[in-house]
């Protein structure tokens, strides 16, 4: 690949804009720049999602083009709001997004568990966290950020070669895609079956046994360290406040 | 439908998810933003893999998804 190859390709000019785009948006302890930043990493998304394939009717393409817009969207909120609470709740309908992704997968159980686990109990959980800790106000070390410039572009530079490699391979003139497999199974009999849970437990329970019982263990022992460190300040605060410690 | 442009999609929007996790988890100075940042990158992977396993017909996709959520929540 030229230079000149380089500087036509729109993947390119996306990633350049992005990076810019997102640094202006990272909190750099002033608010100019931001709808330039704003402006700038909506372009470079739509760049990306202009190499996108269509993937049949209008229908489907339209419900995973809104779908992965609102996700990518809130995504790029969560990560450069300046308020932890506005991160969580921008965080949160990007986990919306994700699960109408899962659905349209036919992933039901997924998009239903990430919305249970994830939006309804550790999101709750956070902003709960941030309202209990951070009651007075911003604190200074939201209105900064860790190198701005350098992040923005080492990130912007991985989706870029990401997306790079992606749209190459599965390019119909790539002299290697006739070596891609098709997959002409019949998804309607299995991955997509009515009995989805059915077939999804199976799996786990049988190919993948051994690892559910290691997660079970890792969260029995996640169980007991939590036990523990509770029980090591108690005790620590008891002797300091002279009583005995670890009665109560 | 078109299965393999639905995997290039699906592929394309878990790596953006994944690189602004990467950008807000360096960036980023708060403890629980830097949490909320990682758990987007474990989604960008989550979706890649949701796809994979149905372009593939298999299950050990949504199965190791849902071995991420059990590590990503304890």
């Amino acid at each position: 690949m030229t230079l000149d190859e380089l500087v036509r390709n729109p993947l390119a000019w996306a990633t350049v804009l992005l990076a810019v785009g997102v640094w202006l948006l990272l909190p750099r302890g002033t608010n100019r720049g931001w709808w330039l930043g704003l402006a700038l990493s909506l372009a470079a998304l739509g760049l990306f999602a202009s190499r996108m394939p269509v993937i049949g009717d209008w229908a489907s393409t339209g419900t995973f083009g809104l779908l992965a817009a609102v996700t990518v969207v809130a995504a790029l909120f969560t990560v450069t709001m300046r308020n932890p609470v506005y991160c969580a709740i921008w965080f949160a309908l990007s986990l919306l997004g994700t699960a109408g992704l899962f659905m349209l997968q036919g992933a039901q159980f997924l998009g239903v568990a990430t919305i249970v686990v994830y939006a309804g109990a550790i999101l709750v959980t956070f902003l709960f966290v941030l309202m209990l800790a951070n009651s007075e106000g911003h604190a200074f070390y939201d209105r900064l950020s860790w190198e701005a410039p350098l992040s923005a572009a080492t990130g912007s530079l991985l989706i870029g070669i990401l997306s790079f490699a992606l749209v190459g391979i599965f390019n119909p003139k790539n002299s290697e895609y006739a070596r891609i497999p098709a997959v002409e199974a019949d998804r309607a009999a299995e991955i997509l079956a009515p009995e989805h849970m059915a077939h999804l437990g199976g799996s786990l329970f049988g190919t993948h046994l051994l690892a559910v019982e290691l997660a079970g263990t890792l969260l029995l022992v996640a169980l007991v360290g939590c036990v523990a460190i509770v029980a090591e300040a108690r005790v620590r605060k008891g002797r300091r406040s002279g009583r005995a410690g670890g009665e109560r | 439908m078109n299965e393999l442009g639905l995997l290039e999609n699906y592929l394309l929007v878990g790596a953006v998810l994944f690189g602004l996790g990467l950008i807000g988890f360096f960036s980023r100075r708060n403890m629980i933003v830097m949490f909320l940042c990682a758990e987007m990158m474990l989604q960008g992977v989550s979706v890649s893999l949701v796809a994979w396993g149905r372009y593939h017909n298999n299950w050990d996709g949504q199965a190791l998804v849902i071995f991420i959520l059990t590590v990503s929540d304890w």
